[in-house]
C-alpha cells in the first residue's frame, strides 16, 4: 500500500504542478486561513504573556485604585493611554483617605495635567502626557531610572521633570538630555532623570510610562490650579498575604467616604491581568470565528478544484478503472491530491505567519508568541478541512461507472 | 472447461418506452486459446458484449461464468480485481494517458498490483521490448503514430499476463500498416497462449482468427470457425470487397521477408505467398461472377 501511497504522490504533486495558478489559487483560502489563526493566536498569548510579565513587576501587595465603575466583564472604552481619565477623577481627600487606612503603606497617586510640552531645545510644542505623581514612583511601580535620578521627597523636587525614554528621545536630539530644560504650562522645569525603556503592553488599560513625562504631584496641581485629575492611585500595603483584606478594607472606607455611591474600582493584582484579557479573548475568539470562515471557504475551494481535476479527467479514471484500478484506490489518489493541496498550503501559511510575527517583534510594541502548537492545530484543522472537502467530489470520481467514465473525452 | 460461458444474457438500457435491448439472450462459449473476431454493423451490441466479457459492465440477465465463476454480480472493486488480473484491454481510441510517457502508460496496471517501482518500469520495459516498441519508451503518446500507440496499448494489456486480452476495434483508428503492425501482433499474442477477443469492421482481418462471430440487433446471428490465414466465408459473403492495393503487395513482401531466417523473430503472417495468390484469383473470379 506504501507503493501506490508514493506512486499517488508523485502524480498529486505532477498535477497540481501542471495547473500551478489553479493550484496557488487553491492553496490561497488555506493560506490566508492558517496564516490568520497563528497570528492572532501568537498576538494574543504575546501580549497576554507581556500583561502577565508587567503586572508581576508591579508586585502582589499592590491595589490598585481607579475611578468610575468599571464592569470587569468587559471594558471596551478602556483602550487607549489614559482611559480611565473619562470615567473621573480622585480627589486630595481620597488620597488621604486611602494613606489613613491601616494596612497601606505608600500610596502613589498618578494625575495628569494637559497643555503638552515645550522643548527647551527647539521651542517647539510636543503633545506628550504630563503625569504627576510621588517620589515613590520607581519604588512601587518597579520602574528603574537609567539616567540621573528620580526627584526625592525633599524641597529639591521643586522644577524637575524626569522623562520617560521615548519621551526623551522625542523632546531631545541629544542621547542623554539631563540638565535641559521643558516648559510645561508656562513653567520651566529642569530635566534630572531619564527612566529606563519599560515593558509596555498593547492595548493595555494603563498608560504608556515610556512616552510621557513626570513631575511632582503637588506641582501638577499648582500648574493645573488643583484641576490636575488623578486618574489612578496604586495603594502598597504591608504584605502580599494581607493585600485581599486590605483591598476589602479600602472599598469600606471609599464608600464611606463618597456617601456610598460607588464610583471606584479597586483592583488586586492579577485583576488588571483580567480586564486586559477580557479585550484580548474578545478579540482572538473574533479573529478565530472569521478565520474559521476563511478555512471553511479555503476548503470550498479545495473542493472546486477538487470537482475540476476530477471532471477533466473522467477519461483517465475510466481507462484507469479499466485497467483495474478499484474505486478506492482512485479516490484515494484524489485525496492524496487533496491533501498535497492543503499541506502545501498550510505549510505555506505557518512561513508566513512567522514572518508576519518576526515582522511585528521588530517593527511594533507587539512581541507575538512564536508557539509550534498554534502551527500544528492551525495546519491540522486545515488538512483535515481540505481532504474532507477534496474527497467528496472524489467520492464522485471512483464511484463513477468505468464505461461511462471512458466514454468522457 | 471453457474459459468463458455466457449463458441468456441480456442487456437492457434505458427505462419504459425507451428501453432498447442492446443483447437479446446471448449464449456463447469461449475456450482457452481462441483467437475470436466479432463482426456485425455499428449498434449491434459488439462493444456491449466486450464490456460485460470485460467486466466493464454487468449484464442485466443471464450468468457469465469466467474460467468457471460466476462473475454476472459482482462487487465494483471484485470486478475491478479479476479486470486487473485476467483481462487485458485494447481499445480502439487507444486509451494511453497523454501526460504519462510510453513505459509509465504500460507500468500503470502493475502499480494496481502494487509492485514497486523498479520491478513495474523493469516489466513494462520488457513489455514494449516484446513489441517492438523499446526504442520509444520515453515518448509520450502525441509522438508516436497510431499504429506505435496501439502496440504500446497491446503491451500494456499484455503486461499483467492476462489469460484474455479484449479488443474492441484495435485497428478501427488506423491506416493499413498500423492494422497490419497491430494484427500481426495480436496473432503472435494468441501463439504464445492467449484467448483474444476482438471487433472489427474489417472482414480483411478476420484472417487472423480461428473462430468469427457474427452479430446483429444484439443477437448472435452466426458463428463459424475458420483456418488461420483465410478470410471467413461469412464475411466475405457480405462485406468483403477484393482489391488490391500497395499494402497488398508490402503485406506480399512482409510474408516474404518473414519467412527469411534473419528476420525470423518477428511476427509472420502465417500462409505462403503461394496460397494468396491462388486465393486472390479466386476471389476475384467471384467478385467478377457476383457482379454480373
Amino acid at each position: 500500500m506504501g507503493r501506490l501511497t508514493k506512486a499517488e504522490f508523485t502524480t498529486a504533486v505532477r498535477t497540481l504542478r501542471r495547473n500551478k495558478g489553479r493550484s496557488l489559487f487553491t492553496m490561497l483560502g488555506i493560506v490566508i486561513a492558517v496564516t490568520s489563526v497563528i497570528t492572532v493566536i501568537g498576538i494574543s498569548q504575546g501580549v497576554t504573556d507581556q500583561v502577565t510579565a508587567q503586572t508581576a513587576r508591579l508586585g502582589k501587595d499592590v491595589v490598585t485604585i481607579l475611578p468610575g465603575q468599571i464592569n470587569l466583564g468587559g471594558i471596551f472604552g478602556g483602550l487607549g493611554t489614559f482611559g480611565q481619565s473619562v470615567n473621573g477623577a480622585f480627589s486630595q481627600s481620597d488620597i488621604s483617605t486611602i494613606s489613613q487606612t491601616s494596612g497601606v503603606t505608600t500610596v502613589l497617586p498618578l494625575s495628569t495635567i494637559t497643555g503638552g510640552v515645550i522643548s527647551g531645545q527647539d521651542g517647539r510644542h510636543y503633545d506628550i502626557p504630563v503625569i504627576g505623581t510621588t517620589p515613590d514612583f520607581p519604588a512601587v511601580m518597579g520602574q528603574s531610572v537609567a539616567y540621573g535620578m528620580f526627584f526625592d521627597s525633599s524641597g529639591a523636587s521643586v522644577n524637575k521633570v524626569i522623562l520617560g525614554a521615548n519621551a526623551a528621545s522625542t523632546l531631545f536630539s541629544q542621547n542623554v538630555p539631563l540638565g535641559q530644560t521643558v516648559t510645561i504650562l508656562g513653567q520651566q522645569f529642569i530635566v534630572s532623570g531619564i527612566l529606563s525603556l519599560s515593558q509596555i503592553v498593547p492595548f493595555a488599560v494603563n498608560a504608556d510610562f515610556n512616552k510621557a513625562v513626570f513631575i511632582s504631584n503637588s506641582e501638577a496641581q499648582t500648574l493645573a490650579n488643583n484641576t490636575a485629575r488623578v486618574y489612578e492611585i496604586l495603594a502598597k500595603t504591608v504584605s502580599p498575604a494581607q493585600t485581599a483584606a486590605v483591598a476589602d478594607r479600602l472599598n469600606g472606607r471609599l464608600l464611606t467616604a463618597h456617601g456610598g455611591q460607588h464610583d471606584f474600582t479597586i483592583l488586586k493584582q492579577g485583576q488588571t491581568i483580567t480586564v486586559t484579557n477580557n479585550i484580548l479573548q474578545l478579540m482572538t475568539l473574533l479573529t478565530v470565528a472569521i478565520a474559521s470562515i476563511s478555512l471553511l471557504v479555503g476548503g470550498v475551494g479545495i473542493m472546486n478544484v477538487m470537482l475540476v481535476s476530477v471532471t477533466e479527467r473522467m477519461h483517465e479514471i475510466g481507462i484507469r478503472k479499466a485497467l483495474g484500478a478499484t474505486n478506492w484506490q482512485i479516490l484515494r489518489q484524489f485525496v492524496v491530491e487533496a491533501a498535497v493541496l492543503s499541506v502545501t498550503g498550510a505549510l505555506a501559511g505557518v512561513v508566513v505567519a512567522t514572518t508576519i510575527e518576526l515582522g511585528l517583534r521588530l517593527f511594533t510594541d507587539i512581541v507575538p508568541n512564536l508557539s509550534w502548537r498554534a502551527d500544528v492545530l492551525a495546519c491540522l484543522v486545515s488538512v483535515v478541512v481540505g481532504v474532507i472537502f477534496g474527497s467528496i467530489p472524489a467520492l464522485k470520481a471512483a464511484r463513477r461507472d468505468p464505461i461511462s467514465a471512458l466514454r468522457n473525452e | 472447461m471453457a474459459l468463458i460461458e455466457l449463458r441468456d444474457v441480456s442487456k437492457l438500457y434505458g427505462f419504459g418506452d425507451a428501453t432498447t435491448l442492446a443483447l437479446d439472450e446471448i449464449s456463447l462459449e469461449i475456450n482457452q486459446g481462441e483467437f475470436i473476431a466479432i463482426m456485425g454493423p455499428s449498434g449491434c451490441g459488439k462493444s456491449t458484449l466486450m464490456h460485460i466479457i470485460g467486466l466493464l459492465d454487468r449484464p442485466t440477465h443471464g450468468e457469465y461464468l469466467l474460467n468457471g465463476r460466476h462473475v454476472a454480480r459482482l462487487s465494483p472493486t471484485q470486478a475491478a480485481r479479476i479486470r486487473r488480473d485476467t483481462i487485458g484491454f485494447i481499445f480502439q481510441s487507444f486509451n494511453m494517458i497523454p501526460r504519462m510517457t510510453v513505459l509509465e502508460n504500460v507500468a500503470l496496471p502493475l502499480l494496481y498490483k502494487g509492485m514497486s517501482l523498479t520491478k513495474r518500469l523493469q516489466t513494462a520495459s520488457n513489455m514494449l521490448e516484446r513489441v517492438g516498441m523499446k526504442s520509444r519508451e520515453y515518448f509520450y503518446p502525441s509522438q508516436l503514430s497510431g499504429g506505435q500507440i496501439q502496440c504500446a496499448a497491446i503491451a500494456r494489456a499484455l503486461v499483467t499476463d492476462p489469460k484474455l486480452i479484449i479488443a474492441d476495434e484495435p485497428t478501427g483508428n488506423l491506416d493499413s500498416a498500423g492494422s497490419r503492425l497491430v494484427m500481426e501482433l495480436l496473432s503472435e499474442v494468441h501463439r504464445t497462449g492467449n484467448t483474444v477477443l476482438f471487433v472489427t469492421h474489417n472482414p480483411e482481418l478476420t484472417r487472423y482468427s480461428n473462430r468469427v462471430v457474427y452479430m446483429r440487433d444484439g443477437a448472435i446471428v452466426h458463428d463459424e470457425p475458420t483456418a488461420i490465414g483465410d478470410i471467413a466465408e461469412g464475411a466475405r459473403r457480405s462485406m468483403y470487397i477484393p482489391h488490391r492495393t500497395e499494402e497488398d503487395d508490402i503485406a506480399g513482401v512482409s510474408a516474404l521477408m518473414s519467412a527469411l531466417p534473419s528476420f525470423g523473430d518477428r511476427p509472420r503472417i502465417p500462409m505462403s505467398e503461394n496460397k494468396r495468390s491462388r486465393r486472390r484469383a479466386t476471389t476475384r473470379r467471384k467478385t467478377k461472377e457476383r457482379l454480373h
